[in-house]
């Protein structure tokens, strides 16, 4: 045991390396937990998340060709725990070691799960799907990488030498993507040959395979008997790492997963813990790239995956993510949806829909004018007052009304909002009154006609009418692009069921829900009772600005002649940026981007992370309402100042100062003097909001 | 604003998360929060938190008596 040295940190070893490795003209060092660490604590648990994928598989072929048997995924791993077992059996009465190759028992297990069928293009599949979820877990260690790349300038040879059941070949891969490959020499798995360093007789097999010596040797490894002890034995000097500080976090990782398995409310916590950057990845980042990953990240991945938990069950195979907050959600979904429901065949298909609500407004109108529930909505938000303000909503012209208006004893400055001075409730009713009138539909429709027109020539376009259901993805919170979305095209016989999926459903309003049209909040639903989710409601335009595409709003569907066929025969028009607003929406853009890149960075590791573990959006909702309670209930005065929005763009939102609004007093518009020294500001805030949930 | 790591040294979440939690825990105690999943067990939290603020120090610390640790930990599991 003369030539074992065991470390307790990573830095003394590489110090200790550096200074006798001019005696070695060979180093071998092993890979797992050596050179590549894992983001979890087990490496077994990336074998469920294979079992799934395989089940997944063979359950989309079964009901794509109507035949009814399945396989659960525990199915399917209880096959490969059985055949992996049977092959160690096999090989320990031929060899010291009782050592198991992939390739060989998986194709057992494709061949005993999808029959006699392609079985080397399902195992390459199967293969890669298993790779990557083994690439995604796996981090290469910084600095003893670095050192190896020292190692190879000076001329050593690199041998990287493991015990495992993947071959060689797929262990190239794994290094390939931790981008070092081209520093090795060779890599060498027991799952080839079957001779491991456990027992000790892969060194003899690497001496005479590789023409090496002994003594001119080192190994670097992290077991003390088939890193240290055995390669000792044969005279070759080892190096065994065993660090504490990766004992640390391992023993974290364990310790979350075990509380996850009794407690509901660890299963998000340890799901973030696989997530975290680890080594090289973890630099310092902007503080609202850290909030992106650490808390939003998890709120929309969570989101997008109950969308698709929605999609799948209720059989929806096309999938609308509305502008702008859609543009986020889209990209989002693309980074975790593919990874966690991995080979199922019946996602829906997904695309981006220009849609605001100044856009439908006008175009829900062209069909069926303008009537008292939708005109109501004008004089939701306070800045709306007046006549003027319904007609820049539904994009009308309002000269062309004064005969009617005079008519009822009403004029275009005719207060018609509660909210302002001077608002008599008779104008409100004469107002409604001119509504019913078939001359003042008639000119709506007359004027909204063409964006209506373009409108539908834009859904057919985007292929809206051709399925039977539609998902409808949106930030929240009334559903009113929904609504006008709906009311736009509710008139064709090809009309499909629209189903839509909010973040947070705050129904404001009563939503129109039928058979053909409903809402449903994911994340939050005011028809559901759940007070910590309800936090949302303390800061909305919060998540609507960190989701928003850098682009501007749609202001309308323009129609226009169809000169040739292929012309679409509308056009998108949008919002011009140069004025004070679009300048002040820019700026607040470029605030918020480091937030999406961080929300788009920690996407990528919950998908990885989410599909190892298994989880649906109702394993880790305890975690989310817990972020979402303590950073939006009971943030820390930093944090606020960190991530408020600057600017806030509506142009639904008129410009008029709403004079008996009562000053809404939200937690996130209090001074900071008052969020700093008192103490009980949040729970006051808090008391508010059970009071307020408990009576709507 | 000054620049922070997603994952803290202590291999919590950036912001020091296990402390947050364990506030959250006892606020919930006093006021409903709402449903966060049956909780966090106290005992449970602790020893999160004492290994997240205290694992650096002691760890590395422990790792060489590592066997004769588990060895004693496993001597005490059996007479529980």
């Amino acid at each position: 045991m003369m030539n074992m040295q065991q470390f307790y940190a990573l830095d003394q070893l590489i110090k200790e390396g550096e200074r006798i490795s001019s005696h070695f003209d060979t180093v071998s060092f092993d890979l797992f937990d050596t050179l590549l660490i894992r983001r979890i604590h087990d490496p077994d648990l990336v074998k469920p998340a294979v079992a799934r994928y395989i089940s997944n598989r063979v359950n989309s072929r079964a009901t794509a060709q109507g035949q009814g048997k399945t396989w659960t995924w525990q199915q399917v791993q209880k096959l490969r725990d059985t055949f992996e077992k049977e092959q160690r059996q096999e090989t320990g009465q031929r060899f010291d070691d009782f050592e198991a190759c992939y390739p060989d028992y998986m194709s057992r297990v494709i061949t005993a799960v999808f029959g006699e069928q392609d079985d080397d293009r399902l195992l390459r599949e199967v293969t890669d799907y298993e790779l990557a979820v083994e690439n995604s877990v796996l981090v290469p260690r910084q600095d003893l990488v670095n050192w190896l790349r020292k190692l190879k300038e000076q001329g050593k040879k690199i041998l990287v030498v493991s015990d495992v059941y993947l071959p060689a070949a797929h262990l190239e891969r794994l290094i390939e993507h931790a981008g070092f490959l081209d520093q090795v020499d060779a890599v060498v798995s027991s799952a080839d040959s079957f001779l491991a360093k456990a027992s000790g007789k892969a060194f003899p097999m690497l001496r005479e395979r590789f023409d090496l010596s002994y003594e001119r040797w080192l190994h670097v490894g992290d077991n003390p008997v088939s890193d240290g002890g055995r390669p000792a034995e044969q005279g070759i000097h080892a190096l065994v790492l065993r660090d504490g500080l990766e004992k640390m976090r391992k023993s974290l990782a364990k310790r979350y997963h075990n509380y996850s398995l009794g407690l509901p409310f660890y299963r998000g916590r340890c799901l973030q813990q696989i997530m975290l950057p680890l080594e090289a990845e973890n630099i310092p980042r902007h503080p609202l790239y850290v909030k992106g990953f650490n808390v939003f990240s998890p709120l929309l991945s969570a989101f997008v995956q109950g969308v698709a938990e929605h999609c799948l069950n209720a059989g929806i195979r096309r999938l609308y993510f509305f502008s702008r907050e859609g543009w986020l959600f889209e990209q989002v979904w693309n980074r975790v949806i593919p990874k966690i429901y991995a080979g199922m065949e019946n996602l829906p298909e997904i695309s981006y829909l220009y849609v605001s609500r100044m856009a439908l407004a006008p175009a829900s109108c062209g069909h069926t004018g303008l009537d008292q529930e939708h005109a109501d909505i004008v004089f939701l938000p306070p800045g709306n007052k007046d006549f003027r303000d319904v007609c820049r909503v539904f994009g009308l012209e309002a000269d062309a009304f004064t005969n009617i208006l005079t008519l009822h004893e009403l004029h275009q400055e005719t207060v018609l909002s509660p909210l302002h001075e001077d608002f008599l409730p008779e104008n409100r009713l004469r107002f409604n009154e001119m509504l019913e009138e078939a001359a003042f539909q008639e000119e709506v429709k007359k004027q909204t006609r063409p964006a209506h027109q373009a409108l539908q020539r834009y859904l057919e376009e985007q292929g809206f009418f051709a399925q039977p259901d539609v998902a409808l993805v949106d930030i929240g919170w009334l559903g009113t692009i929904q609504r006008f979305l709906h009311r736009a095209v509710a008139h064709r016989a090809d009309a499909p069921r629209c189903h839509g999926l909010l973040f947070g459903a705050t129904r404001g309003i009563p939503y129109p829900t039928s058979p053909a049209n409903s809402i449903t909040g994911i994340v939050y639903d005011r028809d559901r009772f759940d007070l910590a989710a309800s936090t949302i409601l303390y800061n909305r335009d919060l998540f609507e600005e960190a989701c928003r595409a850098p682009h501007p709003t749609l202001n309308g569907y323009r129609l226009i002649e169809k000169s040739t066929e292929d012309d679409a025969g509308y056009e998108l028009v949008f919002r011009h940026e140069d004025d004070a607003v679009g300048q002040a929406e820019k700026e607040q853009d470029s605030f918020f981007a480091p937030l999406q890149e961080g929300i788009l960075a920690g996407a990528e590791q919950y998908a990885a992370a989410a599909a190892i573990l298994g989880y649906s959006l109702s394993d880790v909702k305890p975690w989310l309402n817990y972020l979402l309670v303590s950073r939006m209930a009971f943030p820390k005065t930093r944090e606020i100042e960190e991530i408020c929005q600057r600017h806030h763009l509506d142009d639904f939102h008129g410009q008029h100062k709403a004079t008996k609004a009562a000053a809404a007093k939200e937690l996130w518009r209090c001074s900071r003097l008052k969020l700093r020294w008192r103490p009980l500001l949040r729970t006051e805030f808090f008391l508010r909001l059970i009071k307020e949930r408990l009576r709507s | 604003m000054k620049k922070q790591y997603v994952t803290g040294k202590n291999y919590d979440l950036g912001d020091g998360e296990a402390g947050r939690i364990l506030a959250m825990t006892l606020r919930n105690k006093i006021i409903p929060l709402g449903n966060l999943g049956g909780g966090t067990r106290l005992k449970g939290l602790l020893i999160l938190l004492f290994s997240h603020s205290l694992g650096r120090i002691i760890f590395p610390r422990i790792i060489p008596f590592e066997h004769k640790i588990n060895r004693l930990y496993l001597l005490l599991k059996r007479k529980k």
